[in-house]
Protein backbone atom coordinates (compact mmCIF):
# COMPACT_ATOMS: atom_id res chain seq x y z
CA UNK A 1 0.00 0.00 0.00
CA UNK A 2 1.26 3.44 -0.86
CA UNK A 3 1.83 5.70 1.89
CA UNK A 4 -1.39 8.41 2.23
CA UNK A 5 0.31 12.03 2.43
CA UNK A 6 -0.43 14.12 5.37
CA UNK A 7 -1.42 17.58 5.35
CA UNK A 8 -1.67 20.14 7.86
CA UNK A 9 -4.24 23.18 6.61
CA UNK A 10 -3.50 25.94 9.34
CA UNK A 11 -4.83 29.47 10.07
CA UNK A 12 -2.77 31.22 11.50
CA UNK A 13 -3.23 34.93 12.94
CA UNK A 14 -6.17 36.48 13.54
CA UNK A 15 -8.96 36.05 10.69
CA UNK A 16 -11.82 34.58 11.01
CA UNK A 17 -12.38 33.72 7.25
CA UNK A 18 -11.67 29.84 6.52
CA UNK A 19 -13.92 29.44 3.14
CA UNK A 20 -10.91 29.31 1.32
CA UNK A 21 -8.81 26.66 3.85
CA UNK A 22 -11.83 24.44 4.27
CA UNK A 23 -12.14 24.26 0.66
CA UNK A 24 -8.70 23.59 -0.03
CA UNK A 25 -8.78 20.96 2.64
CA UNK A 26 -12.02 19.17 1.06
CA UNK A 27 -10.69 19.63 -2.18
CA UNK A 28 -7.08 17.58 -1.04
CA UNK A 29 -9.48 14.89 0.82
CA UNK A 30 -10.91 14.29 -2.58
CA UNK A 31 -7.41 14.27 -4.05
CA UNK A 32 -6.47 11.22 -1.29
CA UNK A 33 -4.48 13.15 1.27
CA UNK A 34 -5.34 13.12 4.73
CA UNK A 35 -5.86 16.88 5.68
CA UNK A 36 -5.72 17.71 9.25
CA UNK A 37 -7.26 21.16 10.12
CA UNK A 38 -6.26 23.30 13.08
CA UNK A 39 -9.23 25.37 13.30
CA UNK A 40 -9.12 29.36 13.47
CA UNK A 41 -6.75 31.44 15.22
CA UNK A 42 -3.95 29.59 15.74
CA UNK A 43 -0.18 31.08 16.66
CA UNK A 44 2.90 29.50 14.84
CA UNK A 45 3.84 27.68 18.12
CA UNK A 46 0.23 25.59 18.22
CA UNK A 47 0.89 24.95 14.41
CA UNK A 48 4.10 23.43 14.58
CA UNK A 49 3.16 21.34 17.27
CA UNK A 50 0.56 20.24 15.38
CA UNK A 51 2.21 19.67 12.78
CA UNK A 52 4.59 17.41 14.25
CA UNK A 53 2.29 15.43 16.56
CA UNK A 54 0.17 14.62 13.31
CA UNK A 55 3.33 13.98 11.52
CA UNK A 56 2.31 15.79 8.18
CA UNK A 57 5.05 16.27 5.15
CA UNK A 58 3.87 19.73 4.57
CA UNK A 59 1.95 22.62 6.01
CA UNK A 60 -0.61 24.67 3.99
CA UNK A 61 -1.10 28.20 5.80
CA UNK A 62 -4.30 30.05 4.79
CA UNK A 63 -4.16 34.02 5.73
CA UNK A 64 -6.10 36.57 4.43
CA UNK A 65 -4.78 39.42 7.21
CA UNK A 66 -2.51 40.52 5.89
CA UNK A 67 0.11 39.56 8.69
CA UNK A 68 2.35 37.09 6.48
CA UNK A 69 5.14 38.71 6.42
CA UNK A 70 5.77 38.24 10.11
CA UNK A 71 3.75 34.74 10.67
CA UNK A 72 5.52 32.92 7.83
CA UNK A 73 8.84 33.03 8.70
CA UNK A 74 8.43 32.52 12.14
CA UNK A 75 6.74 29.29 11.30
CA UNK A 76 9.29 28.09 9.32
CA UNK A 77 12.03 29.38 11.74
CA UNK A 78 10.15 27.39 14.65
CA UNK A 79 10.24 23.98 12.25
CA UNK A 80 14.15 24.52 12.56
CA UNK A 81 14.02 25.20 15.98
CA UNK A 82 12.50 21.53 16.40
CA UNK A 83 14.75 20.15 13.90
CA UNK A 84 11.56 19.65 11.45
CA UNK A 85 12.10 22.17 8.86
CA UNK A 86 11.81 19.11 6.13
CA UNK A 87 8.08 19.56 6.15
CA UNK A 88 7.25 21.70 3.37
CA UNK A 89 5.47 25.11 3.89
CA UNK A 90 3.48 26.81 1.69
CA UNK A 91 0.92 29.31 1.62
CA UNK A 92 -2.33 30.99 0.36
CA UNK A 93 -4.80 33.81 0.69
CA UNK A 94 -4.69 37.59 -0.06
CA UNK A 95 -0.60 38.06 -0.64
CA UNK A 96 0.45 40.92 -2.38
CA UNK A 97 2.79 39.33 -5.34
CA UNK A 98 6.04 41.89 -4.21
CA UNK A 99 5.82 39.94 -1.14
CA UNK A 100 5.90 36.14 -2.53
CA UNK A 101 10.00 36.36 -3.27
CA UNK A 102 10.59 37.47 0.46
CA UNK A 103 8.73 34.20 0.81
CA UNK A 104 9.95 32.15 -0.99
CA UNK A 105 13.25 33.54 0.66
CA UNK A 106 12.68 32.68 3.82
CA UNK A 107 11.71 29.43 2.63
CA UNK A 108 8.07 28.78 1.89
CA UNK A 109 8.14 26.61 -0.88
CA UNK A 110 4.83 28.12 -3.03
CA UNK A 111 1.96 30.47 -2.75
CA UNK A 112 -1.33 30.15 -3.92
CA UNK A 113 -2.95 33.60 -4.49
CA UNK A 114 -6.96 33.74 -5.47
CA UNK A 115 -7.74 32.11 -8.86
CA UNK A 116 -5.53 29.04 -8.39
CA UNK A 117 -6.89 25.65 -8.61
CA UNK A 118 -7.00 23.10 -6.51
CA UNK A 119 -5.49 21.07 -8.61
CA UNK A 120 -2.74 22.64 -8.78
CA UNK A 121 -2.32 22.55 -5.04
CA UNK A 122 -2.68 19.20 -5.14
CA UNK A 123 -0.03 18.56 -7.68
CA UNK A 124 2.16 20.56 -6.12
CA UNK A 125 2.28 18.93 -3.02
CA UNK A 126 2.56 15.57 -4.44
CA UNK A 127 5.48 16.25 -6.54
CA UNK A 128 7.03 18.28 -3.34
CA UNK A 129 6.30 15.34 -1.53
CA UNK A 130 8.08 13.08 -3.73
CA UNK A 131 4.82 11.46 -4.82
CA UNK B 1 12.64 8.72 4.29
CA UNK B 2 14.25 6.09 5.96
CA UNK B 3 14.61 6.02 9.55
CA UNK B 4 16.41 3.91 11.70
CA UNK B 5 13.91 2.23 13.98
CA UNK B 6 15.57 1.92 16.68
CA UNK B 7 17.11 4.91 17.19
CA UNK B 8 13.85 5.93 16.46
CA UNK B 9 12.09 4.69 19.06
CA UNK B 10 14.97 5.53 21.65
CA UNK B 11 14.41 9.20 20.99
CA UNK B 12 10.70 8.71 21.30
CA UNK B 13 11.33 7.33 24.50
CA UNK B 14 13.95 9.89 25.49
CA UNK B 15 11.01 12.35 24.71
CA UNK B 16 11.35 13.57 21.58
CA UNK B 17 7.67 14.41 20.18
CA UNK B 18 8.83 14.11 16.50
CA UNK B 19 9.98 10.57 16.56
CA UNK B 20 7.65 9.53 19.08
CA UNK B 21 5.04 10.80 15.96
CA UNK B 22 7.17 9.38 13.59
CA UNK B 23 7.06 5.74 15.47
CA UNK B 24 3.43 5.86 15.26
CA UNK B 25 2.91 6.73 11.33
CA UNK B 26 5.01 3.91 11.09
CA UNK B 27 2.79 1.99 13.23
CA UNK B 28 -0.26 3.46 11.34
CA UNK B 29 0.56 2.47 7.78
CA UNK B 30 1.77 -1.02 8.60
CA UNK B 31 3.94 -3.69 6.88
CA UNK B 32 7.85 -4.32 8.06
CA UNK B 33 7.70 -1.44 9.61
CA UNK B 34 5.05 -1.49 12.18
CA UNK B 35 5.86 -4.95 12.82
CA UNK B 36 9.49 -3.54 13.33
CA UNK B 37 8.33 -0.57 15.84
CA UNK B 38 5.82 -3.40 17.84
CA UNK B 39 9.47 -5.95 18.26
CA UNK B 40 11.53 -3.07 19.95
CA UNK B 41 8.39 -2.13 22.41
CA UNK B 42 8.13 -5.62 23.22
CA UNK B 43 11.08 -6.06 23.92
CA UNK B 44 10.86 -3.44 26.20
CA UNK B 45 8.59 -5.31 28.19
CA UNK B 46 5.66 -3.33 28.04
CA UNK B 47 3.03 -4.19 30.58
CA UNK B 48 0.01 -2.04 29.43
CA UNK B 49 -1.12 -0.53 32.27
CA UNK B 50 -1.75 2.52 30.78
CA UNK B 51 -5.46 3.29 31.34
CA UNK B 52 -7.51 3.81 27.95
CA UNK B 53 -10.45 5.49 27.89
CA UNK B 54 -12.93 5.08 24.56
CA UNK B 55 -15.55 7.91 23.87
CA UNK B 56 -18.00 6.95 21.11
CA UNK B 57 -21.51 8.21 20.36
CA UNK B 58 -23.04 9.76 17.54
CA UNK B 59 -21.61 12.75 14.95
CA UNK B 60 -22.07 16.50 16.12
CA UNK B 61 -22.61 14.83 19.57
CA UNK B 62 -19.75 16.69 21.46
CA UNK B 63 -17.23 14.14 21.46
CA UNK B 64 -14.05 15.85 20.39
CA UNK B 65 -14.68 18.72 22.91
CA UNK B 66 -15.24 16.39 25.57
CA UNK B 67 -12.22 14.72 25.12
CA UNK B 68 -10.21 18.32 25.50
CA UNK B 69 -12.19 19.10 28.26
CA UNK B 70 -11.25 15.63 29.60
CA UNK B 71 -7.76 15.69 28.70
CA UNK B 72 -6.99 19.01 30.52
CA UNK B 73 -8.89 18.06 33.75
CA UNK B 74 -6.37 14.42 33.82
CA UNK B 75 -3.48 16.75 32.72
CA UNK B 76 -3.73 19.23 35.42
CA UNK B 77 -3.50 16.52 37.90
CA UNK B 78 -0.34 15.83 35.95
CA UNK B 79 -1.13 13.11 34.14
CA UNK B 80 0.81 13.46 30.73
CA UNK B 81 -2.48 12.54 28.39
CA UNK B 82 -2.18 10.96 24.94
CA UNK B 83 -4.99 11.57 22.66
CA UNK B 84 -5.98 9.73 19.94
CA UNK B 85 -8.97 10.64 17.58
CA UNK B 86 -10.40 8.64 14.68
CA UNK B 87 -12.28 10.29 11.54
CA UNK B 88 -14.05 8.85 8.52
CA UNK B 89 -11.33 8.12 5.58
CA UNK B 90 -13.42 8.50 1.72
CA UNK B 91 -14.12 5.37 0.99
CA UNK B 92 -13.72 6.81 -2.92
CA UNK B 93 -10.53 8.76 -2.95
CA UNK B 94 -8.52 7.74 0.39
CA UNK B 95 -8.04 11.05 1.09
CA UNK B 96 -9.56 12.64 5.00
CA UNK B 97 -10.56 15.83 6.66
CA UNK B 98 -9.49 15.08 10.14
CA UNK B 99 -10.71 18.40 12.19
CA UNK B 100 -11.05 17.07 15.87
CA UNK B 101 -7.93 19.10 16.68
CA UNK B 102 -10.21 21.98 15.82
CA UNK B 103 -12.04 21.46 19.29
CA UNK B 104 -8.35 21.01 21.51
CA UNK B 105 -7.45 24.66 23.05
CA UNK B 106 -3.99 25.99 22.75
CA UNK B 107 -1.58 23.71 24.82
CA UNK B 108 -0.29 25.09 27.62
CA UNK B 109 3.33 24.94 29.15
CA UNK B 110 2.90 23.18 31.99
CA UNK B 111 0.81 20.17 30.73
CA UNK B 112 1.84 17.59 28.56
CA UNK B 113 -1.41 16.55 26.22
CA UNK B 114 -0.11 14.44 22.59
CA UNK B 115 -2.76 14.63 19.97
CA UNK B 116 -2.61 12.81 16.98
CA UNK B 117 -5.65 12.30 14.71
CA UNK B 118 -6.24 9.10 12.33
CA UNK B 119 -8.43 7.88 9.16
CA UNK B 120 -9.98 5.31 10.02
CA UNK B 121 -8.93 4.00 6.34
CA UNK B 122 -11.38 1.72 5.50
CA UNK B 123 -12.01 -0.55 8.88
CA UNK B 124 -15.55 -0.80 10.05
CA UNK B 125 -15.93 -0.31 13.62
CA UNK B 126 -15.77 3.57 14.43
CA UNK B 127 -12.03 3.16 14.61
CA UNK B 128 -8.77 2.65 12.71
CA UNK B 129 -6.51 -0.86 12.47
CA UNK B 130 -3.35 1.40 14.25
CA UNK B 131 -5.29 2.73 17.06
CA UNK B 132 -4.16 -0.02 19.17
CA UNK B 133 -0.23 0.46 18.49
CA UNK B 134 -0.66 4.16 18.73
CA UNK B 135 -1.69 3.68 22.12
CA UNK B 136 0.88 0.87 23.32
CA UNK B 137 3.26 3.48 21.46
CA UNK B 138 2.02 6.41 23.42
CA UNK B 139 2.06 4.34 26.50
CA UNK B 140 5.29 3.43 26.40
CA UNK B 141 6.31 7.23 25.85
CA UNK B 142 4.79 7.85 29.32
CA UNK B 143 1.15 8.78 28.32
CA UNK B 144 -1.05 7.74 30.66
CA UNK B 145 -4.64 7.97 30.38
CA UNK B 146 -4.86 7.73 26.58
CA UNK B 147 -7.85 8.58 25.25
CA UNK B 148 -9.35 7.19 22.28
CA UNK B 149 -12.68 8.84 20.27
CA UNK B 150 -14.15 6.88 17.29
CA UNK B 151 -15.48 8.50 14.33
CA UNK B 152 -19.19 9.78 14.56
CA UNK B 153 -20.69 6.62 15.05
CA UNK B 154 -24.36 5.32 14.91
CA UNK B 155 -25.66 2.24 16.47
CA UNK B 156 -23.86 -0.63 15.95
CA UNK B 157 -19.66 0.55 15.53
CA UNK B 158 -18.74 -1.36 18.95
CA UNK B 159 -14.87 -1.56 18.17
CA UNK B 160 -13.86 0.65 20.83
CA UNK B 161 -15.07 -2.22 23.46
CA UNK B 162 -11.73 -4.36 22.30
CA UNK B 163 -9.49 -1.71 22.96
CA UNK B 164 -10.50 0.84 26.24
CA UNK B 165 -10.95 0.04 29.60
CA UNK B 166 -13.48 2.38 30.32
CA UNK B 167 -15.99 3.39 27.50
CA UNK B 168 -17.76 6.68 27.58
CA UNK B 169 -20.97 6.90 25.29
CA UNK B 170 -21.05 10.55 24.58
CA UNK B 171 -25.21 11.25 24.42
CA UNK B 172 -27.28 14.62 23.23
CA UNK B 173 -30.97 15.44 23.80
CA UNK B 174 -32.89 15.55 21.31
CA UNK B 175 -32.14 12.38 19.41
CA UNK B 176 -35.17 9.94 19.92
CA UNK B 177 -37.53 8.39 22.34
CA UNK B 178 -37.10 5.87 25.10
CA UNK B 179 -36.82 2.98 22.05
CA UNK B 180 -33.72 4.37 21.19
CA UNK B 181 -32.40 3.85 24.88
CA UNK B 182 -33.34 -0.27 24.66
CA UNK B 183 -32.02 -0.86 21.38
CA UNK B 184 -28.71 -3.58 21.25
CA UNK B 185 -25.52 -2.06 19.97
CA UNK B 186 -23.92 0.58 21.51
CA UNK B 187 -26.32 1.85 24.19
CA UNK B 188 -24.50 -1.76 25.53
CA UNK B 189 -21.58 -1.29 25.42
CA UNK B 190 -20.72 2.14 27.76
CA UNK B 191 -19.23 1.81 30.89
CA UNK B 192 -20.46 5.61 31.58
CA UNK B 193 -23.21 8.14 29.40
CA UNK B 194 -21.91 11.29 29.42
CA UNK B 195 -25.55 13.17 28.50
CA UNK B 196 -23.68 16.23 26.58
CA UNK B 197 -25.07 19.90 25.83
CA UNK B 198 -26.74 19.69 29.36
CA UNK B 199 -27.80 22.88 29.25
CA UNK B 200 -30.01 22.38 26.35
CA UNK B 201 -33.61 21.27 26.40
CA UNK B 202 -34.37 17.71 27.14
CA UNK B 203 -31.44 16.88 28.32
CA UNK B 204 -33.25 15.87 31.81
CA UNK B 205 -35.41 13.84 29.60
CA UNK B 206 -32.84 11.89 27.97
CA UNK B 207 -30.90 11.54 31.18
CA UNK B 208 -33.98 10.11 32.91
CA UNK B 209 -34.55 7.73 30.08
CA UNK B 210 -31.24 6.36 29.69
CA UNK B 211 -31.05 5.62 33.82
CA UNK B 212 -34.74 4.03 33.55
CA UNK B 213 -32.78 1.17 31.49
CA UNK B 214 -29.33 1.04 31.86
CA UNK B 215 -27.46 -0.08 35.13
CA UNK B 216 -24.07 1.94 34.02
CA UNK B 217 -23.54 5.66 35.73
CA UNK B 218 -25.62 8.75 33.51
CA UNK B 219 -23.50 11.95 34.24
CA UNK B 220 -25.11 15.11 32.81
CA UNK B 221 -21.99 17.25 31.02
CA UNK B 222 -21.63 20.69 29.15
CA UNK B 223 -18.64 20.12 27.34
CA UNK B 224 -18.50 23.72 26.45
CA UNK B 225 -19.10 25.20 29.47
CA UNK B 226 -17.23 22.43 31.40
CA UNK B 227 -20.34 21.33 34.03
CA UNK B 228 -20.16 18.12 35.01
CA UNK B 229 -16.81 17.13 33.86
CA UNK B 230 -15.42 16.35 37.80
CA UNK B 231 -17.87 14.08 38.19
CA UNK B 232 -17.45 12.27 35.12
CA UNK B 233 -13.00 12.31 35.48
CA UNK B 234 -14.37 10.92 39.07
CA UNK B 235 -16.66 8.37 37.59
CA UNK B 236 -14.19 7.55 35.07
CA UNK B 237 -11.45 6.96 37.45
CA UNK B 238 -13.70 4.78 39.66
CA UNK B 239 -14.33 2.93 36.78
CA UNK B 240 -11.08 2.27 35.31
CA UNK B 241 -9.76 0.21 38.44
CA UNK B 242 -12.09 -2.48 38.21
CA UNK B 243 -12.67 -2.48 34.47
CA UNK B 244 -9.02 -3.71 33.02
CA UNK B 245 -9.03 -6.80 34.81
CA UNK B 246 -13.22 -7.51 34.26
CA UNK B 247 -11.99 -6.86 30.35
CA UNK B 248 -9.27 -9.02 30.31
CA UNK B 249 -11.22 -11.94 31.66
CA UNK B 250 -14.32 -11.34 29.21
CA UNK B 251 -11.74 -11.39 26.66
CA UNK B 252 -10.01 -14.71 27.63
CA UNK B 253 -13.66 -15.96 27.98
CA UNK B 254 -13.84 -14.76 24.34
CA UNK B 255 -11.40 -16.21 23.23
CA UNK B 256 -12.02 -19.87 23.04
CA UNK B 257 -15.52 -21.30 22.70
CA UNK B 258 -16.77 -24.50 23.86
CA UNK B 259 -19.51 -25.87 22.43
CA UNK B 260 -21.12 -28.64 23.80
CA UNK B 261 -20.48 -32.55 25.36
CA UNK B 262 -19.42 -34.20 21.95
CA UNK B 263 -19.24 -37.33 23.83
CA UNK B 264 -18.21 -39.25 26.65
CA UNK B 265 -15.80 -42.01 26.11
CA UNK B 266 -16.47 -45.95 27.94
CA UNK B 267 -13.98 -48.23 27.76
CA UNK B 268 -15.48 -51.61 27.25
CA UNK B 269 -13.94 -55.11 27.34
CA UNK B 270 -16.20 -55.87 23.42
CA UNK B 271 -18.04 -53.30 21.82
CA UNK B 272 -20.58 -56.45 20.52
CA UNK B 273 -21.13 -57.42 24.48
CA UNK B 274 -21.94 -53.63 25.17
CA UNK B 275 -24.22 -53.44 22.46
CA UNK B 276 -26.58 -55.40 24.28
CA UNK B 277 -26.88 -52.86 27.03
CA UNK B 278 -26.60 -49.90 24.78
CA UNK B 279 -28.78 -51.08 22.20
CA UNK B 280 -30.89 -53.58 23.53
CA UNK B 281 -32.09 -52.01 26.97
CA UNK B 282 -32.04 -48.32 26.12
CA UNK B 283 -32.34 -48.21 22.44
CA UNK B 284 -29.38 -46.38 21.66
CA UNK B 285 -28.29 -47.55 17.78
CA UNK B 286 -24.71 -47.28 17.23
CA UNK B 287 -23.51 -45.80 13.89
CA UNK B 288 -20.87 -47.56 12.08
CA UNK B 289 -17.47 -49.25 14.09
CA UNK B 290 -13.93 -47.31 12.97
CA UNK B 291 -10.89 -48.67 14.37
CA UNK B 292 -7.91 -46.24 15.12
CA UNK B 293 -4.45 -47.90 14.64
CA UNK B 294 -2.76 -44.95 16.22
CA UNK B 295 -4.76 -45.48 19.24
CA UNK B 296 -4.98 -49.33 19.05
CA UNK B 297 -8.61 -48.66 19.59
CA UNK B 298 -12.03 -50.00 17.80
CA UNK B 299 -14.63 -47.39 18.07
CA UNK B 300 -18.52 -47.44 17.81
CA UNK B 301 -19.99 -44.35 18.26
CA UNK B 302 -23.68 -44.23 19.67
CA UNK B 303 -25.88 -40.89 19.16
CA UNK B 304 -27.69 -39.71 21.99
CA UNK B 305 -29.37 -36.57 21.52
CA UNK B 306 -26.80 -33.69 20.54
CA UNK B 307 -24.42 -36.04 21.87
CA UNK B 308 -22.86 -39.17 21.41
CA UNK B 309 -21.33 -42.70 23.52
CA UNK B 310 -18.21 -43.38 21.85
CA UNK B 311 -17.61 -47.30 23.06
CA UNK B 312 -13.70 -48.25 23.44
CA UNK B 313 -12.53 -51.55 22.83
CA UNK B 314 -9.19 -52.13 22.90
CA UNK B 315 -7.38 -53.62 20.00
CA UNK B 316 -4.61 -54.71 21.57
CA UNK B 317 -2.96 -55.50 24.89
CA UNK B 318 -0.35 -52.97 25.64
CA UNK B 319 -2.99 -49.55 24.10
CA UNK B 320 -4.50 -47.02 26.31
CA UNK B 321 -7.86 -48.65 26.50
CA UNK B 322 -6.16 -51.89 27.51
CA UNK B 323 -4.71 -50.42 29.81
CA UNK B 324 -6.79 -48.39 31.34
CA UNK B 325 -9.41 -51.64 31.79
CA UNK B 326 -6.24 -53.09 33.65
CA UNK B 327 -6.39 -50.57 36.23
CA UNK B 328 -10.09 -49.20 36.99
CA UNK B 329 -11.60 -51.88 34.87
CA UNK B 330 -14.63 -50.91 32.48
CA UNK B 331 -16.11 -47.59 32.80
CA UNK B 332 -16.21 -44.27 31.78
CA UNK B 333 -12.80 -42.97 30.54
CA UNK B 334 -12.60 -39.37 28.89
CA UNK B 335 -15.47 -36.69 28.35
CA UNK B 336 -14.89 -34.71 25.09
CA UNK B 337 -16.36 -31.05 24.70
CA UNK B 338 -16.44 -29.79 21.75
CA UNK B 339 -14.70 -26.84 20.42
CA UNK B 340 -14.82 -24.28 17.66
CA UNK B 341 -11.07 -23.68 16.58
CA UNK B 342 -8.84 -26.66 18.45
CA UNK B 343 -5.43 -24.74 17.30
CA UNK B 344 -6.28 -21.75 18.88
CA UNK B 345 -7.71 -23.63 22.13
CA UNK B 346 -4.68 -25.63 22.74
CA UNK B 347 -2.55 -22.33 22.47
CA UNK B 348 -4.89 -20.24 25.06
CA UNK B 349 -5.19 -23.32 27.53
CA UNK B 350 -0.86 -24.01 26.85
CA UNK B 351 0.00 -19.89 27.85
CA UNK B 352 -2.56 -20.63 31.07
CA UNK B 353 0.13 -23.25 31.72
CA UNK B 354 -2.77 -26.34 31.82
CA UNK B 355 -0.62 -29.51 31.29
CA UNK B 356 -1.71 -30.75 27.71
CA UNK B 357 -1.12 -34.31 26.45
CA UNK B 358 -1.22 -33.08 22.74
CA UNK B 359 0.02 -29.67 22.24
CA UNK B 360 -1.36 -30.31 18.63
CA UNK B 361 -4.53 -31.76 17.16
CA UNK B 362 -4.42 -35.42 15.67
CA UNK B 363 -6.57 -36.94 14.09
CA UNK B 364 -9.59 -38.92 15.80
CA UNK B 365 -12.47 -41.42 15.25
CA UNK B 366 -15.46 -39.99 12.95
CA UNK B 367 -12.68 -37.04 11.08
CA UNK B 368 -12.44 -34.69 13.88
CA UNK B 369 -9.71 -33.08 15.23
CA UNK B 370 -8.94 -34.04 18.80
CA UNK B 371 -6.33 -33.38 21.58
CA UNK B 372 -6.21 -34.83 25.25
CA UNK B 373 -6.00 -32.47 27.85
CA UNK B 374 -3.72 -34.19 31.39
CA UNK B 375 -6.48 -35.43 34.26
CA UNK B 376 -3.83 -33.07 36.52
CA UNK B 377 -5.20 -30.12 35.14
CA UNK B 378 -8.52 -31.12 35.06
CA UNK B 379 -9.64 -32.26 38.64
CA UNK B 380 -9.22 -35.85 37.16
CA UNK B 381 -11.14 -36.08 34.06
CA UNK B 382 -9.45 -36.98 30.62
CA UNK B 383 -10.36 -34.26 28.65
CA UNK B 384 -10.11 -34.47 25.06
CA UNK B 385 -10.89 -31.38 22.95
CA UNK B 386 -12.29 -31.67 19.73
CA UNK B 387 -13.24 -29.87 16.73
CA UNK B 388 -15.12 -31.26 13.61
CA UNK B 389 -15.47 -29.39 10.15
Amino acid sequence: MSKVIRILIAKPGLDGHDRGAKVVSRALRDEGFEVIYTGLRKTPEEIVRAAIEEDVSAIGLSILSGAHNHIFPRVIELLKQENAEDIIVFGGGIIPDEDIPALKEAGVKAIFTPGATTASIADFIREACGA
Amino acid sequence: MNWDIDKLVEDALAGSRRSLSKCISLVENGGADAHAVRLVLDKLGQRKTAKRIGLTGPPGSGKSTLVNKLAEAFAKDGNRVGIIAVDPSSPYSGGAILGDRVRMDAPSETTDIFFRSMGNRGAAGGLSDACAGAADVLEACGYNPILIETVGVGQSEIEIVRHADVVIVVMVPGLGDEIQSIKAGILEIGDVFAVNKCDLPGADRTAHELRAVLSAPVVMVSAMNGEGIEELVKTISLLSQTARQKKLLKESELKMKTLKIDHVGIAVNSIEESLGFYEGMLGIKAEGVEEVAEQKVKVAFLPCGDSELELLESTSPDGPVARFIEKNGEGVQHIAIRVDDIEAALEELKEKGVRLIDETPRYGAGGASIAFVHPKSAGGVLLELCERK
